[in-house]
């Protein structure tokens, strides 16, 4: 048996013993609340800032986030195209709480987003960004406590999603014009 | 391709969005005092807090509680992103919209409120000066004058408590109208303050050695940039001058001053940035010699921050010559009861009048 299985074992056979972490795992792990929660808060670190150049730093850093994002996504559909895993509760018997999701298993699409969001926040303001890590790493968790992904895939969609953050971010200089043009529009409609 | 699976899915999240992201923006507008996102009333930001937060929380229950299907494969990724970002739009522009009807009703209330008539004056039209003057009752001697220019979009600032304070401390006080907006030109604007200044020193009421000038805003520029090449004006305060042009490009924090409609209406005035560029205002500060100057900011001010000026004028010409009005903006400065008791005693103190 796989390390993997047997870690993904150890977080799921946790699943239906208790009805209150069950239902606090199941509000965790759908696709609205964690992902709406992040987005308010994005809107929330838009508006920061005493002075305009504190603000620009943070508007730059949900600019680079949303783009990280994006990029991080467009891999991993190239991923899914190129490799398909099947999910947990297909070969396995498991503590589905879940849905059944019929896309790739690997890498995890929740993972992929909630870290490329955290690692672009964190790499501008740590602490945000480590609580924006905390959230994308109960999202993550809450997808193998419910069934749906092996622990690799969370793992997997982490890296790239903190790789497409880390690349856009220190490497990325070349998006700067765009991310300038959208905070002086900002600017100019007195929203930035 | 997109897919979002079920109508009502997807209205749901739209709306969820739409009441998580209204209240996100009072909270904003209640942590950050930006009036011009608030959907309150009071100064107080309790109300936006507690607003911010029922729609937050209530989008989150209402969504939860009565959405079906939450469990069953519904919207990706993308559906999500694009249902979140139109929610935004709709929420951001209905906060702007509903903020500046409500903002927009309470200051036309405020103004009218302040617009007494409890001061003795006369309509002034003199070559191509335009005004107001304010005499005190039961004038002696020749007195000292005040020449006040307000910022040009509030036209002739007749409402301002600051000039009722200057009348009651035994000033003649000449409010120059600027006239329209459209029509302000450099370098025709720099003939106002010498116009003023020549039409109260034929008046037999006024001392001609005892004339200053108090300007507000644009009109603080103005004052500043005349009083370096006049020299018959004997002292200069500046309520809140924008000094650089940059200043006159606030972003975001104009909204703590003002409604969004508002702040599209002030931003109407294109030639702003253009004039105080020309002023040069901080350029005319050392041809003052030793003719006393003041430059008053609210430490609220969203237009032009006291520590840029700060910063930009240096420490030592800032000291002395800088001050700060706690709890003040841009706009409430000149409408203020501390900035008028400061203005009436700075001029009272440095153009040394006795009554």
């Amino acid at each position: 048996m796989s390390f993997d299985f047997q870690l993904f074992q150890l977080i799921n056979n946790l699943a239906g013993h208790n009805a209150l972490l069950d239902g606090l795992v199941r509000l965790l792990v759908n696709e609205y609340f964690l992902t709406t929660i992040m987005s308010l808060i994005l809107v929330i670190f838009w508006f920061e800032g005493q002075d305009q150049d504190w603000r620009e730093r943070n508007q730059r850093a949900i600019l680079q986030a949303i783009i990280a994002l994006f990029v991080a996504n467009i891999v991993l559909k190239l991923c899914n195209l190129i490799y398909f895993r099947p999910r947990p509760f297909v070969d396995h018997e498991v503590n589905l709480l879940f849905y059944h999701p019929t896309d790739s298993s690997f890498p995890s699409n929740p993972a992929t987003v909630g870290f490329s969001l955290a690692t672009a926040i964190w790499l501008y303001n740590r602490r945000l960004g480590a609580l924006f890590l905390v959230l994308a790493t109960l999202f993550g968790l809450a997808r193998i406590y419910c069934g749906v992904h092996y622990p690799t895939d969370v793992i997997a969609g982490a890296l790239l999603g903190g790789l497409s953050a880390y690349l856009v971010v220190r490497k990325g200089g070349f998006i700067d014009p765009i991310i300038s043009l959208i905070i002086r529009t900002g600017r100019r409609l007195y929203l930035a | 391709m997109l897919n979002f699976v079920s109508g009502e899915l997807a209205a749901h999240y739209f709306f969820l969005a739409f009441l998580a992201i209204l209240g996100v923006l009072q909270l904003v507008a209640a942590r950050h005092k930006l009036i011009g996102l608030s959907l309150w009333r009071s100064r107080n930001p309790t109300p936006g807090y507690l607003l911010g937060a029922v729609l937050t929380a209530g989008g989150f229950v209402w969504f939860f509680a009565t959405t079906p299907g939450i469990f069953i494969p519904g919207l990706a990724g993308s559906e999500l992103a694009i249902l979140f970002g139109a929610a935004g739009i709709c929420a951001l522009a209905f906060t702007l919209i509903a903020s500046s009807a409500l903002h927009g009703f309470q200051r036309r209330e405020r103004t009218d409120l302040k617009a007494d008539g409890r001061l003795r004056r006369e309509a002034v039209s003199w070559q191509q000066l335009r005004g107001t003057l304010y005499l005190p009752e039961g004038i002696g001697g020749p007195r000292g004058a005040i020449c006040a220019l307000s910022a040009p979009s509030e036209g002739v600032f007749s409402p301002y408590p600051v000039v009722a304070g200057l009348v009651e401390e035994g000033f003649i006080v000449l409010a120059i109208d600027w006239g329209p907006e459209k029509e302000i030109r450099y370098p025709a604007m720099l003939g106002l303050l010498p116009g003023a200044v020549a039409y109260l020193t034929r008046r037999d009421e006024v001392n001609p050695e005892r004339i200053g000038v108090l300007g507000v805003d644009l009109g603080g520029d103005l004052a500043i940039r005349s009083a370096g090449t006049d020299e018959q004006i004997a002292a200069v305060l500046a309520l809140a001058p924008f000094l650089n042009q940059a200043n006159t490009r606030p972003g975001l924090s104009i909204l703590k001053e003002m409604s969004y409609l508002e702040a599209l209406r002030w931003a109407s005035f294109r030639k702003r940035g253009e004039l105080v560029a020309e002023l040069a205002a901080p350029d005319f500060m050392g041809k003052l010699d030793s003719r006393p100057l003041l430059l008053v900011y609210g430490d609220q001010d969203g237009i032009v921050p006291t520590e840029r000026v700060r910063t930009a004028l240096g420490e030592e010409m800032a000291r002395g010559k800088l001050k700060s009005l706690p709890g003040e903006g841009h706009l409430s400065l000149p409408r203020s009861l501390a900035a008028s008791a400061l203005v009436a005693r700075w001029f009272k103190e440095n153009l040394d009048f006795e009554l």
